[in-house]
């Protein structure tokens, strides 16, 4: 079959992973006192500091009747990738992220409690080592559940790819930096895992419509087991945090 | 000799949690089912899909009868009325002064809703708006009481009282609405000689105590003169001490009301330099002391 | 900054206007005339005031609004004795749309700004410290993987994160035997909202500017070391510079996580080169450790001096530093002797000036300027030997224990 060779005899994939094997999530709430909601989150090498200001009084012109205005903004810092990048942001690449960020926690937040506000969610990728944009994502969600933003569900993205076992397709999960520029297909899902629908969908190369199923449920199913990894974060963050008065059962 | 210049290490971070694991409250996180009940209502925190409630932030579950609210941990300041606030004054309009109150949009003080100078009561006329900046400019702090909350959610103020208005000189710290407890008093006059205001959306305002009673009616000469003179030595050390106490106690999230901010104080004493209270050790040591104190008196 | 602001009417369309802070260093003929006295008592008459209290907007606004004060009421703050400078200004025009400026910064009420001014002559500010005290700081080297060297500076409030990068680059003609060193400012909008797109552009050129003119002297930091072949091949340093948060003292803050980064940045070794025919080939060491450091203990940091009444402080917090009218930035190199081990006894450097920089719309008595850089000079050697030791003790740590990255994460 023609595609790159992304799993060796061994079924170990170009990093060392199995196929079915997430990158290592390590994250933190809480990381700035400025905002009012942040969070750090490292996927495997790729590092993202996401910051959540609002919700706020929103501009005159931007302002909505009926619901929050979410503004997001993605931006890579210039020593984040292997060759310097010259521009943080304001390139069509961080726009296009930018937009599809907004889509992703649009979907997730509960936009109509706040009306005439506006939620400024701004996410900066520190280390690139593919994937950023789901860690964009993750860790995003995380900086809105500090900040007391009410949310319908988690807000989780993970990647997946395809690779060749035995002439028997295996779906791989979270793919990384190694793996997107051996020319893989990747397929990005950023979806609400607790209620199963889907907040955004993007696919970079080819992929036949028959294995376009399996590929996409392995997606799904990284999706869930981020959600657990964060949801146990945020549960130990609570559990430092949390004040005695808060709990008031009549 | 302390030094003027400290860098540390990240390997020496401080943690500042002062909690004890023991018992632990039930946590819930968005899209947790709390219950699939259908009598109960739901209050903040919480949406109803399928039958079932859920919760929409992380935090602590709060059960009043049958009203369920979950309390996050750190969020822009609900208001509600009654409740007492310190706010700066962002623009001046026609017949009202938008505030900022770290809520998710301005709270709104009506011209009609302030006491005029001499405590006159009359309809307000056209002199007394183009003397609004007079009373109230761009930038001022004030203390004042939330009337009633409109149905968008922003706030109208009031300083229908003798106690609340314009604040004078002092220090402002801004901490997280959800550390300050709602209490009958928020206007305390602390045993080492200051005036605290703790605003129920979470700005603090420390000022010296006044050595002259100032009230509405005064001249305006002496209030000026009261804004303009400078305070004592002492005072200042107090009040720089106060405010890294309450620094101390936000960054180990402990609740601030006037006892705890005392307490806190007394423990503080044993370091002579004001400025030593701020390292990440004597923070810690701060708030782990008043906790410890704190939590003895509750237990008797 | 830049802020956009909401503007309130009476019927008509309305006018958004962005202000722009620093940009326009005009100084008011009023002010310089009364600068001498060391008071900045300034009285105005309708005309004037719109000159003095729009500095820092861009020429052809002024002209503008201008002629739309003429004959208008125009609602200003007096001052006398304190250098406040204003905070904002309503102008009614004739068809009664208000225009609303505010000059960037926090908004602060006079009355805390007195309490301020008083702290300040008192030697006594609103923490604590005097005014020569520094918040407490937290150093953190080789934070990012993929550069070759990185720092993270917390400052407070101001939290700084640098990487640096090196680049093989042709020697420029008229330094053959230099290497090179670029500095690039980004201001995060994780700081704050202002900052989105390009709002914190002018800050972060400004920055980078400054730092660009300190490292400049060849006695700042010796671009030879840079040197692999003479007029052929050198190195060439990127020096990126994020800011995440920011509390109050950005430049110091950033001159020292840079020094810090430069210190951690490491130089692969070449180990062969070959000729051919002009063009030279360069293999470069693949072991990560096969690598040399940088002396760079003479690299410059910035103190910034803020002038709040008539003394200046260092380290103003956010609220110190919306109420001075004027700071005064200097560049000092460092001395060398603290950044090799058992230095201590070698004789001490005085230290250099490399740069001088004021940002601020007000003005300084020359008497005043002199303090305040003697005052510079004192707190620069102070931050030096801190920083030297926070940083070989850390290298101490890396040696004996294996690294473990904190990062933001502990």
């Amino acid at each position: 079959m023609p595609g790159p060779d992304l799993l060796s005899s061994q079924g170990l994939r170009l990093d060392g992973r199995r196929p079915n094997e997430l990158r290592r999530i390590r994250c933190k709430l809480g990381v700035f006192t400025q905002p009012d909601g942040s969070a750090y989150l490292e996927q495997g090498n790729t590092k993202v500091l996401a910051a959540v200001y609002g919700p706020h009084q929103a501009a005159k012109s931007k302002s909505l009747q009926d619901g929050v205005v979410v503004n997001c903004q993605y931006s890579m810092a210039t020593f984040s990738t292997g060759e310097r990048k010259n521009r943080p942001r304001g390139d069509r690449k961080s726009q296009e992220m930018s937009m599809h960020l907004r889509q992703a926690l649009t979907a997730a937040i509960k936009t109509e409690l706040y009306p005439r506000s506006q939620i400024d969610i701004y996410v900066e990728v520190l280390q690139a080592d593919g994937g950023a944009y789901c860690a964009c994502v993750n860790a995003a969600t995380l900086a809105l559940i500090d900040a007391g933003i009410p949310l319908r569900a988690y807000a989780c993205a993970c990647s997946a790819s395809m690779a060749w076992r035995n002439g028997e397709p295996e779906p791989l999960v979270d793919v990384g930096h190694v793996e997107e520029a051996a020319g893989g297909v990747v397929l990005t899902v950023a979806s609400l895992p607790s209620t199963g629908s889907i907040g955004l969908l993007e696919m970079s190369h080819r992929l036949h419509m028959d294995y376009f199923d399996v590929v996409m449920s392995r997606a799904m199913q990284g999706c869930r087991d981020i959600e657990v990894i964060l949801d146990r974060a945020v549960r130990e963050h609570l559990a430092e945090g949390w004040t005695k008065q808060d709990v008031i059962t009549i | 000799m302390t030094s003027h210049v400290k860098i540390r290490l990240a390997s020496e971070r401080v943690n500042h949690s002062v909690r004890s694991n023991n018992e632990l409250p039930r946590f819930y996180t968005p899209g947790e089912v709390i219950t699939g009940m259908q009598d109960f209502m739901r209050g903040h925190g919480t949406y109803a899909e399928d039958d079932s409630l859920k919760a929409s932030v992380a935090g602590v579950m709060q059960k009043v009868n049958k009203l369920i609210c979950i309390r996050p941990l750190k969020s822009r300041y609900v208001g509600e009325i009654g409740d007492v606030v310190v706010g700066r004054v962002l623009e001046v309009q026609q017949r009202r002064w938008k505030v900022e109150t770290n809520s998710r949009l301005d709270s709104v003080l009506q011209l009609s809703s302030v006491n005029l100078p001499g405590g006159e009561l009359r309809r307000r006329s056209v002199e007394d708006e183009q003397m609004m900046r007079k009373h109230l400019q761009e930038g001022d702090l004030i203390s004042a009481e939330v009337q009633s909350v409109f149905s968008d959610g922003s706030l109208s103020l009031h300083t229908r009282s003798l106690k609340y208005g314009k604040l004078g000189q002092g220090a402002l710290i801004k901490v997280f609405p959800s550390l300050i407890k709602r209490r009958k008093n928020h206007f305390h006059h602390l045993p080492c000689g200051l005036s605290v205001i703790i605003g129920n959306n979470g700005y603090i305002w420390i000022s010296p105590p006044e050595h002259n009673n100032l009230t509405e009616g005064s001249s305006k000469d002496e209030i000026e003169n009261g804004e303009s003179q400078s305070v004592s030595r002492s005072d200042r050390e107090t009040m720089a001490r106060v405010k890294n106490c309450i620094a101390a106690l936000v960054a180990s999230k402990l609740m601030l009301d006037d006892t705890s901010i005392m307490f806190a104080y007394e423990e503080s004493l044993k370091y002579d330099d004001v400025k030593d209270l701020l390292d990440p050790e004597a923070m810690l040591d701060v708030a782990f002391l008043t906790e410890h104190r704190i939590n003895n008196i509750m237990e008797e | 900054m830049v802020q956009q602001l909401p503007t309130s009417n009476k019927g008509g369309s309305s006018l958004l206007v962005q202000v722009q802070y620093d940009q326009v260093k005009e100084k008011c003929d009023l002010l310089s005339k009364d600068f001498d006295t060391g008071l900045e008592s300034v009285e105005f008459c309708n005309k004037n005031i719109s000159r003095f209290n729009l500095v820092g907007i861009e020429a052809i606004l002024i002209r503008v609004i201008c002629g739309l004060v003429l004959q208008n009421t125009v609602n200003y703050n007096i001052y006398k004795g304190q250098t406040n400078k204003c905070q904002n200004i309503n102008v009614l025009t004739p068809d009664r749309r208000r225009l609303t400026f505010v000059m960037a910064g926090l908004l602060l009420s006079p009355t805390e700004k007195v309490f301020i001014v008083h702290g300040v002559q008192d030697d006594y500010r609103s923490d604590g410290r005097s005014n020569i005290d520094y918040r407490p700081m937290e150093l953190e080297t080789d934070v990012v993987s993929h550069a070759s060297g990185s720092a993270r500076l917390r400052l407070a409030n101001t939290d700084v994160l640098v990487g640096v990068k090196t680049e093989i680059d042709i020697p420029s003609p008229d330094k053959p035997n230099e290497g090179k060193i670029e500095f690039f400012v980004d201001c995060s909008a994780n700081a704050t909202p202002e900052f989105e797109g390009r709002g914190g552009e002018q800050l972060a050129l400004g920055i980078s500017n400054l730092l660009q003119r300190a490292y400049h002297s060849s006695q700042a930091l010796d671009l030879k070391q840079l040197c692999i072949f003479e007029g052929k091949q050198c190195w060439k340093l990127y020096v990126d510079i994020l800011i995440l948060e920011c509390g109050g003292n950005l430049c110091d803050a950033v001159s020292l996580a840079v020094k810090a980064a430069l210190f951690n940045t490491r130089i692969p070794f070449v180990k062969a080169a070959l000729m051919d025919g002009g063009n030279v080939d360069l293999q470069l060491s693949d072991d990560p450790y096969d690598s040399k450091l940088l002396n760079v203990g003479s690299a410059p940091l910035l103190v910034t001096l803020c002038k709040i009444g008539d003394k200046c402080v260092v380290d103003p917090s956010a609220e110190e530093e919306s109420c001075s009218v004027i700071s005064v930035i200097v560049g000092i190199t460092g001395i060398p002797n603290c950044y090799c081990d058992g230095g201590d006894s070698l004789e001490e450097k005085e230290g250099k000036f490399t740069t001088i920089d004021m940002s601020g719309p007000g003005s300084l008595a020359p008497k005043t300027l002199k303090n305040a850089v003697s005052q510079g000079i004192i707190a620069a050697k102070l931050l030096d030997k801190a920083l030297a030791k926070a940083l070989l003790r850390e290298r101490q740590e890396n040696v004996t224990l294996k690294k473990h990255s904190y990062g933001f994460l502990k």
